[in-house]
């Protein structure tokens, strides 16, 4: 058996909404809203994100009773694609759009979708996804936040981290104990989304090797969080998880990544590039035109209901190692001896600079190389 | 969608394949020769002359289903020509000539070979050689793309005098015909470039190929599976060890990507397409099989086990109508002449079709 991705033809329409995102892309940009910067599409950029949501294309897929749209998720996809292929910065709105705001859509309160979905479709609340803690990362059933009853609500202790984004954010979603952890480790945990305004609620940047300071530990100090923003039932978030975690392995800012070192490259390599070079470019190429295939053939199977939790992790595992790849095929091809030569301040420069110091957190973030293989493993029935 | 005729086919073509490629046709295949009966029922049953037109005794199979089959015979590693009698239905049918009788091959395999063409007095004679033609010495004549540059044109031309056997790593025959001025009979030689475009046969050369291996690297997973839930070792299944599972992921990861690049450019088969499938696939076949023969380790070794009929075809199939090197050169060098922002516009604007100006 293998896993299979059936081919998806996009919509009669998609090359006209591709064209719509480019010019939008092309004037905003000209308009001094955005620029190409070495985070690529992880660039945070509150006045992008609102704009990008007044075109109407966050929460695209949402139900425009909740402030969505109802476009179907093949044209998320084009817009998706592209924002990412051109290194739009899309971080601020970006969690909410993926991964929250679906999260609420499956499985939150009435209350919840007509009040929270539209804040969410305007792009500029952005929303930090906290699972893992200090010593629970990829065992995630060992957390340790708890949540307590108290009068109208729950009281949160703990500690969440390598929080991306949460000193930007205005909520931030809770994966928390309720109960003790029993026989199965995975019942008793639940889901909160927890105003980052609240009382009780430090926040602790961690500078990370690539020199930034984006990620977040995050203490919880007896933080008050009323019941109307629990998201799913009491003790149930472990079923949460899947669709959750499908959502943000199977979109296509997982072989994005270092899609602008990409291009540097080509530009840099010249148009009479030696047969080593060319043949390197060629093959990056025919695996981001693979991979492309397959998020698409993902959309389609979205769109028509299908569970795509494993679907999602193949295409991680295989677009993680692409964008890490990159970096280091392009110091190979435009060596010490190119580079020397160039200011110290080239956007080439700088980007490869952080590309490099990035790129391990492609193999970690959303779940390491060697849970997904577990998971892959599992829907081969082998565990 | 696949229609009713399509399916009749690929039914007929997995029932033939189990019933008549067994180990011993296999294993007899080795020594270069081509099964009379397995031959005769694939004929018989209208699988050789499939994608040739109705007036010439086909049924104008649609890409699409000639690649399932192409993917099947790989599934089956059936040891005929008959994948390279699909091409040539479609060469033939977009040339507007008619096949020969009996088993036909069809060349150029490698990129960097070509036949000349010259005329004299209304007369067409053929020279130069073909190297590594699939089934050589089997084949009464072959389907060629011909000529130089512009000039180039389709020809059918018989099996010449000289012809020296050699074999791939998975001991099927590929030969080299050797050319001297050998006249070309009349009615086997196509206008110049028409229809059917004149680089078609090695993209399709490359695509079907990449069906075949695509079907074999399903069977390299499957035997691997199978092999890791039998083989007990330490007292379990060794499938129920962390390193093999991962291992095994892995293995299932590099399939389906193989799979996906196939139905993509199944779905649009253009120049890019069928060079990308023919390169990420190319690539998936040496990651599956060192994965695989890691997996079934020593039994997976020995010539009883049949891992080796499918490492094999996919260690020598990446080598034919164009290895991973020399596709993955010829997009690069498409791509940079687009530069960095036309990358993505070549992915998106116009997917199958061939790129203007390109070789």
């Amino acid at each position: 058996m293998s896993f299979h991705f059936p081919p998806t033809p996009l919509p009669d329409h998609a090359c006209e909404l591709r064209a719509e995102v480019r010019r939008f892309l092309e004037d905003t940009r000209a308009a001094g809203l955005w620029a190409p910067s070495r985070k690529w599409w992880m660039e945070f950029n509150r006045p992008f994100s609102l704009a990008l949501g007044e075109r109407g294309w966050i929460g695209m897929t949402w139900p425009k009773a909740y402030g969505g749209h109802e476009r179907s998720a093949l044209e998320r996809y084009v817009v998706t694609e592209e924002l990412l292929a051109h290194g739009a910065p899309i971080r601020c709105h970006w969690a909410a759009d993926r991964q929250i705001g679906p999260l609420i859509l499956e499985f939150g309160t009435e209350w919840q979708k007509q009040t929270l979905l539209p804040e969410f479709a305007t792009g500029g609340i952005s929303v930090a996804v906290g699972l893992s803690e200090p010593d629970s990362g990829s065992d995630l059933s060992a957390i340790r936040t708890r949540a307590d009853r108290v009068e109208g609500g729950w009281r949160v202790d703990g500690r969440k981290i390598w929080i991306t984004n949460a000193h930007n954010s205005r909520y931030m979603t809770l994966f928390v104990r309720t109960s003790p952890a029993g026989e199965n480790r995975r019942d008793g945990i639940s889901r909160m989304l927890v105003d980052m305004e609240s009382e009780g609620i430090t926040l602790r940047p961690i500078r990370h090797m690539a020199g930034e300071a984006d990620l977040n530990e995050v203490i919880f100090d007896q933080v008050f969080v009323p019941d109307r923003m629990v998201i799913g039932d009491i003790g149930k978030a472990w079923a949460q998880v899947g669709s959750e975690l499908a959502n943000e392995r199977s979109s296509p800012d997982r072989w994005t990544a270092s899609m602008g070192l990409f291009r540097h490259l080509i530009d840099r390599i010249g148009a009479d590039p030696e047969r080593a070079a060319a043949t390197a470019i060629g093959r990056l190429a025919a695996h981001v035109w693979t991979l492309k295939g397959m998020s698409a053939s993902i959309a389609g199977m979205n769109q028509r209901g299908q569970n795509t939790v494993v679907e999602g992790s193949v295409v991680k595992d295989l677009g993680t190692h692409l964008d890490q790849e990159i970096p280091d095929l392009v110091r190979r091809l435009l060596p010490e001896e190119t580079r020397a030569g160039l200011a110290p301040d080239d956007p080439f420069l700088r980007d490869l600079r952080f590309g490099l110091l990035f790129s391990p957190a492609f193999t970690i973030r959303g779940g390491t190389r060697e849970i997904l293989r577990n998971g892959i493993a599992r829907g081969l029935g082998l565990r | 969608m696949m229609d009713e005729l399509s399916e009749m086919i690929l039914a007929t073509a997995t029932r033939v394949f189990a019933d008549r490629v067994t180990p011993a046709v296999l294993n007899a295949a080795e020594g270069g020769g081509l099964d009379a009966p397995l031959w005769e029922e694939i004929t018989s049953a209208g699988l050789s002359s499939a994608t040739l037109p109705e007036a010439e005794g086909g049924i104008s199979l649609p890409l699409g289903s000639a690649l399932t089959l192409a993917r099947a015979a790989g599934e089956h590693a059936v040891p005929a020509p008959l994948i390279e009698a699909l091409i040539a239905g479609r060469v033939l049918a977009a040339a507007g000539l008619s096949p020969p009788a009996g088993v036909v091959t069809i060349g150029p395999v490698l990129p960097g070979d070509r036949l000349q063409l010259a005329r004299e007095d209304g007369d067409w004679t053929v020279s130069g050689q073909l190297r590594r033609l699939p089934w050589g010495r089997h084949a009464v004549a072959a389907v060629v793309i011909a000529g130089e540059g512009s000039e180039r044109r389709t020809i059918v031309v018989d099996r010449p005098a000289k012809v020296l056997e050699d074999r791939n790593w998975a001991d099927e025959p590929r030969d080299t015909w050797v050319f001297e001025a050998q006249p070309l009979a009349a009615g086997r030689i196509g206008p110049i470039g028409r229809g059917y475009d004149i680089e078609a046969l090695r993209f399709d050369g490359a695509l079907f190929r990449a069906a075949q291996m695509v079907g074999a690297l399903d069977r390299v997973l499957e035997i691997s599976l199978q092999h890791a839930r039998d083989r007990v070792q330490f007292g379990r299944p060794i499938a129920g060890f962390q390193a093999v599972q991962q291992q095994l992921a892995e293995l299932a990861s590099q399939v389906a990507a193989a799979a996906a690049a196939l139905d993509a450019a199944a779905a649009a088969p253009g120049g890019f397409e069928c060079a990308a499938a023919k390169v990420r696939i190319g690539e998936a076949a040496g990651e599956a099989a060192a994965i695989a023969h890691r997996i079934c380790a020593a039994m997976g070794f020995s010539h009883e086990f049949p891992l080796h009929r499918f490492t094999r075809r996919l260690w020598s199939w990446r080598d034919e109508f164009g290895s991973e090197e020399h596709w993955s050169e010829w997009l690069g060098r498409i791509v940079v002449a687009r530069g960095g922002d036309g990358f993505w516009p070549l992915l998106t604007d116009q997917p199958g079709v061939l790129p203007a100006g390109v070789r």
